[in-house]
């Protein structure tokens, strides 16, 4: 007998159900409970009913589960049965077949019924008020019939009825009696769209039209109206609202109005009777939407759970509805009241907007088509928000109107303004024409319609790095946007589409394919095209610009089979196309005109140093040159011929001698142009027309054209701020540069070419390092005007600093550029720059926002790297970086501790020098010179690896054993219970069937659970340490050597199947990989370490996420470095391309011996990569051009450590003495009694606390 | 206090130095640790890591810190005081420490 208070539920409608569940979640056992449902049918969600109708779900979809086991708590659903009677004295509830059943407690949740007006002929068949699913499979039925049908009311159940019959093919007409549709939930302007959408859809409304009679013989013909129009109907479905069922109550004389009263704790007039669902009435208010619902049985279940305090407040009214596919949202007052409206309208989009404002409060919102802001509206409402700072604002959504409210500025216009979206046309999809969408989706995508042209095939992409498409990027890679993206803000991309005119008057453009576009606003973004010489034979066949992805598919089309090529133009676009084409494994010259290379940015000094170190690269330069004439060569396809009479022969020929601004459309269109091309623009982009802006190469701001992508990119930012009526000017634009132009650095700042009058220059020129610096500097020393760097551009970030922030000069400048060795070079302090001062050009990172983010907790400069993006660019500024941080953090009183532990008050680093140089081979000795106490777990290990690095001892030397950790002690990896796991090594993966069956007959003896690991070996588990010898005996008698997989070392290089058997391999991955793991096996590092090899770019061996990658290409292995997988994954950098395989392997012994000599304990190459001043390209200093001339020695190093390898299984196996070691017990051969195993898929595993204790079995 | 079993165990020499080993002592598995630079140079723990649940401290590595003698279990680095075998990253957790006795060049530990 079930002895618990019985909780009789009336009702098995979703509140009921809900309720229910709600109490079973926080008090399973405390009611018996039994749940009466008046419908035959188990519970259904009565929500999606009208889903159904219109075939969007099934109805056996419809059911509705409880998260619950019903039946193993002992709930009771008994349905089909009405009550008809409640007994209150007696405590007892009547069913319709007359049995009583007796309640402790009881809730009623009866619901609501449809309401039916009382017309003559509403009982006709083919008359029904939607409701019930018995309702629902009646519609169904009638369908097919075709109709017609009349649905009567145009609230939300009635549209949704009426979509639904629309969709099964019935033709309908909508009656509402009210002047629009969903009256309740939206204003008429709201309604009105919606309204549109339905008729769209084929159904009629009648609005303002009430219903007189339905007439028929015993089916129902036709709906009379009130006017006497009578409208044909089949089918007619009453949806004119609800009313609560409260008879039940009433008769058992509880309070009632129109629902059945409650009070906050949802308790009737009688303490043990509560009710709540669509028949509760409280404060006045029945709720006829399920997220009230919803809120009173949670509330209700917390009380009869024992919650005493739990009390139902109401629910604040908002509807978020679709209609028909419409996205529907109102919360508060719908109608317009005597305060302001803003309304914002979109009819394109299908957009409308309507907020009430009253006394700088938002009263009411009504939101049509995007509802996403529906709920911070609601916040408004809820909290009686001040809006008043974003009045205008609020119509565009809490993107735009969020940041104003934050400010707090008020906005003091009151008249109603309606504001229909801005039309934004953008011509041109480059770097700078995408910018401009990116500022707007940003600060204002609601305020406007855009849409964007571009001519090429593919959205935007980054054409600043475009020669990287000629190595290991792909057109992905560098593209800078996605159809996605737009698509998310609801923005227009338009690909493929030339436009061909702009007829201002009309304010339209018409496309290539003629088809015309209006705008409100337009915005030229048309680039440039590159300047080709009128040079007779430029229209050869193998003659290329070097603007687009589509030219470089062309040129790396032409470059299969040739053998020369040459790019016209020495300026920097030209250099990078000369490296282009040397990549594409062309011999490479560049023809100039002007005498010099880049004599734009450079002055004669810079610029014939920089044409020796190109040279010497291989790449032929050809100044001065003026090609007269290009024809038929002897030895090439072509010969180009000059004007001083010398020639050239080349098989391709790439033009890349300047840019001219597009300006075409806008010249045909009459907007004022300059006289040597380029649209004029004023501060804020505006052309000569201020309904039409120019951004980018193709804009000429104050009389100059601007090539560079950062410029355009400021442009794009002045336009769209003067789009959306934000403060923002295009003031012009520094055009200093830092690049790498093949491999040499070159800057380039201010006056290069000291033309301010009065200037004076210092120069510094080393013709054996191959280094070039000039500065340019005022008549009095005081201010720096320019500079020039070529071969060294470390100089550049400090030098820029000085120029921009006009920071008074030190009284010997040239000391700013003589080498350190000259004699302390006058350091730039952070200190002297002004927040503003922007510290990383590449991303625009000032040094007010580094202050923040140290503010912000950052110490390191990786953090500020991940924070702030500064630093990830070119690296130029690193080094600023890092000494701001130092300042800063001294500020903040934040001694940084390096110290490794409380045993040396030294980093890692010092340790390794210091072993290295004391030639220290001991801890002993290292602690007792340098150290203190006993040393520890962090030491130990530490300087172990050290010593291992350094000098290769055998690890388990007794003055080693107690450094080691246990696994480095044991030769194995400890697991969770203390056996072991045993790793062979399988060098690359590749491996005999013989050494194969060796290791199933070792895991078969000794019961080893198997496992395949992620680098491609094979990991036996669950050894015991006493085994660990006799396993390894069998292994390295069978030829196997250790894995290391126990020590911070060489890991494992996993390699693809390369090109000995896989039909898209270029090389030998396998091959290179065994070499590689081979050499390196056993190299004691501060971090594990792996490396993988790829025999293509499919990159199958996943070298990219490894610590040394290396992919094979035509022209020989592309090495990557410092990438690693794990808990923070990063891509390793391409550090070096087409090599052969000795110098990939000279600069991998190099990369790892300097990174042993100065990573921290436990850093990954990735983080000291990210660490290291001058990242890349220092390394690439350090390691190709041997910059601290320590690259033999970092070899040499790394040839000891390769001379004296052992397997250190080997070692061991063949010394009684540290054999002793893996007993279990120093006293004692039995196993340890404490390990046990389970079989779990037919090997052994560690048991668990949680299983059966008769599945234990001792191990044997 | 008084019911101690003096057992011999093994000899110094079978004791790896600034390390430990596990050995077997009445029934129990004690971990014994051999710092020759000390006094007393040798220290019995009981060989179960209450947090890592495996038998493993005669494993992990010697050192000190703070000034006191302790051994990092080699499963998740906790420390473990060698003269009292209290934990010093959590205060719960505490391991039986037993007396040691070196006489000659056998060790002798003392267990209840």
């Amino acid at each position: 007998m079930d002895e618990r208070p019985h909780l009789l539920v009336i009702g098995n409608g979703m509140a009921a159900r809900r309720g229910v569940d709600e109490l079973l979640a926080r008090a399973p056992c405390r009611y018996r409970i039994t749940v009466l449902g008046a419908e035959a049918a188990p519970a259904y969600n009565r929500v999606l009913l009208s889903a159904a109708l219109a075939g969007d779900i099934p109805t056996d979809a419809l059911a509705l589960a409880s998260p619950h086991d019903l039946a193993g708590l002992g709930v009771q659903t008994i349905t089909g049965q009405p009550v008809t009677a409640i007994d209150r004295a007696a405590h007892h509830v009547r069913l319709g077949d007359g049995q009583t059943l007796s309640y402790d407690r009881l809730l009623i949740a009866t619901g609501a019924r449809a309401v039916r007006p009382e017309l003559p002929g509403v009982h006709l068949s083919g008359v029904i008020a939607f409701r019930t699913l018995a309702h629902l499979h009646q519609l169904l039925a009638q369908c097919p019939a075709g109709g017609p049908a009349v649905v009567v009311g145009g609230g939300l159940l009635g549209l949704e009825t009426a979509v639904g019959l629309a969709r099964q093919g019935v033709e309908v007409t909508v009656v509402h009696a009210a002047g629009h549709l969903l009256n309740r939930q939206l204003d008429a302007a709201a309604a009105a769209v919606v309204q549109r959408d339905l008729e769209a859809r084929g159904i009629r409304v009648e609005l303002s039209a009430r219903s007189a009679a339905l007439r028929g013989a015993q089916h129902v013909e036709a709906v009379e109206l009130e006017d006497g129009r009578r409208i044909p109907a089949r089918l007619v479905v009453f949806a004119i609202g609800i009313s609560p069922r409260v008879e039940l109550a009433q008769e058992a004389g509880l309070a009632c109005n129109r629902g059945v009263l409650v009070d906050d704790a949802l308790a009737t007039s009688d303490p043990l009777i509560d009710a709540l669902g669509e028949c509760a009435e409280h404060r006045g208010v029945t709720y006829g939407i399920v997220g009230p619902l919803y809120d009173q049985a949670a509330v209700w279940a917390r009380r009869m759970a024992g919650e005493a305090d739990a009390a139902y407040a109401g629910s604040p009214v908002s509807a978020q509805l679709k209609v028909s596919g419409i996205d529907v949202f109102s919360a508060g007052e719908v109608e317009p009241t005597d305060g302001d409206a803003l309304v914002l309208r979109d009819p394109t989009a299908g957009v409308y907007r309507r907020l009430n404002v009253t006394d700088g409060r938002l009263t009411g919102a009504v939101l049509v088509g995007d509802v996403s802001d529906g709920a911070w509206f609601k916040q408004l409402i809820d909290e009686r928000t001040d809006v008043a700072a974003a009045r205008r604002a609020l119509a565009f959504g809490r993107a735009f109107a969020e940041p104003l409210l934050a400010a707090g500025i008020p906005d003091s216009s009151c008249e109603e303004s309606v504001m229909d979206k801005t039309r934004v046309l953008v011509i041109g999809n480059g770097m700078v024409g995408q910018h401009l969408v990116d500022v707007l989706a940003e600060t204002a995508a609601d305020r406007f319609a855009l849409t964007v042209c571009g001519e090429e095939t593919r959205p935007a992409y980054d054409r600043v790095h475009l020669s990287e498409y000629f190595g290991d990027k792909t057109a992905d890679d560098l593209a800078l946007t996605t159809p996605a993206f737009y698509a998310k803000h609801g923005f227009d991309l338009r690909t493929t589409t030339a436009i061909t005119l702009i007829d201002r008057a009309a304010r339209t453009v018409q496309t290539a394919a003629g088809e015309t576009l209006p705008y409100d606003k337009l915005v030229i973004a048309s680039g440039s095209t590159p300047f080709v010489p009128p040079v007779p034979g430029r229209e050869r066949p193998g003659c290329f610009v070097y603007r687009t992805l589509d030219d470089l598919d062309a040129i790396r089309a032409a470059a299969q089979g040739a053998r020369v090529g040459v790019v016209v133009g020495g300026g920097l676009l030209g250099l990078e196309a000369a490296n282009a084409l040397k990549s594409l494994g062309l011999e490479a010259h560049v023809v100039e005109f002007a005498p010099q290379l880049m004599a734009v940015q450079l002055d004669a000094g810079g610029g014939a140093l920089l044409r020796r170190k190109i040279e010497a690269l291989g790449v032929g330069v050809h100044t001065g040159r003026n090609t007269r004439e290009i024809v038929d060569g002897e030895t090439c396809r072509h010969r180009m011929q000059f004007a001083d009479g010398g020639h050239l022969e080349t098989d391709l020929i790439v033009f890349s001698a300047g840019i001219r601004p597009r300006d075409e459309l806008a010249r045909a269109c009459g907007l004022e142009v300059g006289e040597r091309g380029g649209v004029v623009v004023d501060d804020q982009c505006r052309t000569s027309d201020p309904d039409i802006y120019a951004i980018g190469e193709c804009a000429l701001w104050g009389g100059r054209i601007y090539g560079l992508v950062a410029p355009g990119y400021a442009m794009a930012k002045a336009a769209a701020a003067d789009l959306v009526g934000a403060d923002g000017a295009f003031t012009g634009a520094d055009m200093s540069t830092k690049l790498k132009l093949l491999g040499v650095d070159v800057g380039s700042i201010g006056d290069a070419h000291a033309k301010t009058p009065g200037a004076l220059c210092y120069t510094y020129q080393d013709d054996l390092a191959g280094v070039y610096k000039k500065i340019v500097v005022d008549a009095e020393s005081r201010r720096l005007l320019g500079a020039v760097l070529v071969g060294d551009a470390a100089d550049y970030g400090s030098l820029l600093q000085f120029c921009l922030n006009d920071i008074d000069l030190p009284p010997q400048p040239q000391a700013l550029i003589l080498p350190d060795s000259a004699g302390g070079k006058p350091a730039l302090g952070p200190d002297k720059l002004p927040a503003t001062a922007q510290i990383c050009s590449c991303h625009d990172v000032s040094k007010g926002a580094l202050v923040a983010a140290i503010d912000g907790g950052c110490t390191t400069v990786g953090d500020l790297k991940t924070c702030t993006k500064a630093g990830t660019g070119c690296g130029g500024c690193v080094p600023l970086v890092k000494s701001l941080l130092e300042v800063e953090l001294k500020k903040r009183g934040l001694a940084v501790n390096t110290d490794l532990c409380e045993h040396f008050p030294y980093t890692r680093q010092d340790l390794y020098q210091l072993v290295r140089v004391g030639q220290l081979r001991s801890f002993d000795e290292l602690l007792e010179k340098h150290g203190r106490g006993r040393g520890c777990d962090i030491c130990k290990p530490a300087v172990a690896s050290i010593l291992a690095a350094c000098w290769n001892d055998y690890v388990l030397k007794p003055a080693h054993e107690g450094l080691q950790d246990s696994n480095d002690r044991f030769l194995a990896n400890i697991q969770k219970d203390g056996t072991y796991s045993v790793i062979p090594r399988v060098p690359a993966g590749e491996i005999t069937p013989d050494k194969l069956l060796v290791i199933a007959e070792v895991a078969k003896e000794f019961d080893l659970y198997t496992k395949i690991t992620g680098g491609q070996r094979i990991d036996l588990l669950g050894a015991r340490l006493e085994q660990l010898p006799a396993i390894w005996k069998r292994l390295v008698d069978a030829g196997f050597e250790s894995g290391h997989a126990y020590a911070k070392a060489l890991r494992t290089v996993k390699s693809c199947v390369g090109s000995t058997w896989c039909r898209y391999g270029v090389d030998d991955s396998v091959g290179l990989a065994i070499l590689l793991e081979e050499r390196y096996k056993g190299l004691r590092s501060p971090h594990k370490l792996k490396f993988a090899v790829s025999g293509c770019t499919r990159e199958c061996a996943e070298a990219q996420g490894k610590d040394v990658g290396v992919i094979a290409t035509e022209h020989g292995w592309n090495l990557y470095l410092a990438g690693n997988g794990g808990m923070k994954p990063r891509h390793a950098d391409l550090f070096a391309t087409g090599l052969d395989t000795s110098t990939l392997v000279r600069y991998v012994d190099r990369f790892l011996m300097f990174y042993i000599k100065t990573a921290d304990r436990l850093q990954r190459t990735s983080v000291w990569l990210d660490n290291l001043d001058g990242g890349i390209d220092y390394l690439r200093e350090l390691i190709i051009d041997d910059r601290l001339g320590i690259g033999a020695e970092l070899e040499a190093q790394m040839g000891h450590v390769i001379d004296t390898y052992q397997c250190e299984w080997k070692t061991t196996l063949d010394d009684p003495e540290r054999l002793r070691r893996f007993r279990p017990f120093v006293n004692s051969d039995a196993p340890d009694e404490t390990i046990h195993f389970v079989r779990e898929r037919g090997q052994p595993r560690p048991v668990r606390a949680d299983d059966q204790p008769t599945a234990v079995t001792e191990h044997a | 206090m008084t019911k101690e079993n003096w057992i011999e165990v093994c000899g110094l020499d079978d004791l790896p130095v600034n390390a430990g080993v596990a050995a077997r002592v009445g029934g129990r598995q004690v971990a014994l640790f051999h710092l020759p630079g000390e006094t007393p140079a040798v220290y019995a723990l009981d060989n179960w890591d209450p947090l890592g649940e495996a038998a493993v401290l005669a494993r992990g590595i010697v050192g000190d810190l703070g000034g006191a003698l302790v051994v990092a279990s080699p499963l998740y680095k906790q420390h473990f005081r060698l003269t009292d075998g209290q934990c010093l990253e959590d205060p719960a957790a505490q391991v039986a420490a037993y007396p040691v006795r070196v006489q000659g060049d056998r060790v002798w530990v003392a267990v209840p």
